[in-house]
């Protein structure tokens, strides 16, 4: 599998503060799964903003698709972004859109036909088992319904990479296991997926992990043996 | 990316309870506006009415206190006139006229004991504008002669006209830069309204330019219903000042009334300030998210 993200000596800076990440250097392959671990304040939500391109870094080199982004002109950042889904922490739904249409987005800010975007949408909110829910406007429904929405509308535009920034935090363990195994699905399609949590005993046979540690990388083995 | 804004898909940004002050202001800016460039246009049909009633006109007097040499020059001039090829028409003030004239100043009683100057009206040829060739020739036959060039001495007149139109013309580019001011305030404060719209769409991988339509609909459609309204206030004003101004029954106030062109040309304002809103929302949306990555 060919590397569809690679990070070399990364680091970023928030104003004149002291790094919150250093030396960050990885590579992920296509259509591999990973957990990003770490304690809260590690740095994960940081690295992730770095990957679904929210945010450029203070220093190294950062290639997604096979291009540098460091340096990509504003202009070409939308073709990326169009290319990675995104799970935000707190969702980040639009408020007086309905379930449907805060699905439908990311394919009309690619220029689908409306006449083309109806069928997929269905087919997304069936996947994540919110047919009934279609017309229901984000603040309508529960914590769950909401975080399925924030993952039909990061994958129906069958990105490359799907990132998602602590999509078990306000669930409960089944529902934890159960978007897992979403995941799962979707990265058997393959998709690329990074999803990052503070749960420890979050756990994907197949996947890799990645985890941080004070803003950096640790070797995941050493700290499970400590 | 049209059908991000097609009909049917949805609001991307949410209904507005409250519009803001943006219409309001607008809408008074074009009330002035239209206002200022109906005084313009006004102005400049008082100057072509004024234009095409003077110009190529003389007034002629034989000033002269004894009444045969008087009679004796303007007989003289009247036939130099008519020989004249500058000169398309001269007429004698008869008597009559003269009196009615004088009558406002001079009296029933004085007008027939003073000395009166014999006046002559000549209308000078399309191609005859060589006043200054007319008047030595007038001088060799008649020495008493005095000649009113109307386009003389009506010329600060025109040069008041002419200043009044300029500063209306000002007046409207002011309350124009004004409205553009207003609008990039009301964008700046959509953008920071919608701050977490936006970075969702900008994550999504929405240009710039997509984001930028969705406030240059709005504000201009704002901007359009606005100027509607300031224009039909003006209008409704203007029609009133004009119905009151034709009530005075003056040459000059019929000449300052606008003609269908002019209504048409200041319809075309609340459309142009429409334009410039667009235009100046779109700039400000666009430089603001210049700055966000």
């Amino acid at each position: 599998m060919g590397a569809i993200v690679q990070f070399e000596n990364v680091g970023l800076r928030y104003g004149t503060g002291a790094e919150t990440l250093s030396d960050i250097s990885f590579t992920l392959a296509q259509g591999a799964f990973y957990l990003l671990t770490g304690a809260s304040g590690a740095g994960k939500t940081s690295l992730l903003r770095l990957l679904y391109l929210a945010q450029r870094p203070s220093r190294g080199l950062i290639r997604l698709f096979g291009e540098d982004v460091v340096t990509l002109p504003r202009e070409r950042m939308p073709g990326f972004r169009r290319r990675i889904g995104v799970v935000f922490q707190d969702f980040r739904l639009i408020p007086y859109l309905s379930a449907f249409d805060n699905v439908a987005l990311p394919l009309r800010v690619a220029g689908m036909d409306e006449r083309e975007i109806e069928t997929p949408v269905n087919e997304m909110l069936a996947w994540v088992g919110l047919t009934s829910r279609a017309e229901a406007r984000p603040a309508t429904l529960s914590g769950g319904e909401q975080q399925r929405v924030a993952i039909a509308r990061a994958v129906i535009g069958r990105p490359d990479i799907l990132i998602a920034d602590e999509p078990t935090g306000n669930v409960d363990p089944d529902m934890a296991q159960r978007l897992l195994y979403l995941f799962d699905a979707l990265n058997r399609l393959g998709t690329t997926i990074v999803v990052a949590t503070h749960d420890r005993d979050l756990s994907l046979a197949r996947a890799e992990t990645l985890r941080l540690e004070g803003g950096r990388l640790v070797d995941p083995d050493a700290e499970a043996g400590a | 990316m049209r059908r991000l804004f097609g009909r049917s898909s949805p609001r991307l940004l949410p209904p507005r309870r409250h519009r803001g002050p943006m219409p309001w202001v607008i809408a008074i800016m074009m009330f002035l506006m239209v206002l200022a460039g109906a005084a313009g246009l006004g102005l400049a049909e008082a100057a072509r009415a004024l234009g095409s009633n003077l110009s190529g006109r003389l007034t002629i007097q034989i000033v002269e206190a004894n009444p045969g040499p008087r009679e004796a020059q303007a007989r003289a001039a009247l036939a130099l006139l008519a020989r004249l090829p500058q000169v398309a028409s001269a007429k004698r003030v008869n008597a009559a006229e003269m009196q009615k004239l004088l009558e406002p100043w001079l009296g029933d009683a004085l007008a027939g004991d003073l000395p009166i100057p014999v006046m002559i009206d000549v209308t000078l040829a399309e191609d005859g504008n060589d006043v200054a060739a007319v008047t030595t020739a007038l001088r060799q036959v008649a020495p008493a002669v005095r000649i009113d060039d109307h386009s003389r001495s009506l010329a600060p007149l025109a040069r008041l006209i002419g200043a009044l139109q300029w500063t209306a013309m000002a007046l409207i580019l002011l309350v124009a830069a004004a409205t553009t001011a207003t609008v990039m305030l009301a964008a700046r404060a959509a953008l920071d309204t919608h701050r977490a719209t936006i970075d969702v769409m900008h994550l999504l991988g929405a240009t710039d330019l997509q984001i930028a339509r969705l406030f240059q609909r709005r504000i201009a459609f704002d901007a359009l219903l606005a100027g509607l309204a300031g224009f039909a206030a003006a209008a409704a004003l203007l029609a009133l000042l004009g119905h009151r101004l034709s009530a005075l029954g003056s040459e000059l106030s019929a000449s300052a009334t606008l003609p269908p062109t002019a209504w048409a040309l200041l319809l075309l304002l609340p459309i142009a300030g429409t334009l410039l809103a667009l235009a100046a929302a779109r700039w400000t949306v666009l430089a603001a998210l210049r700055r966000i990555l």
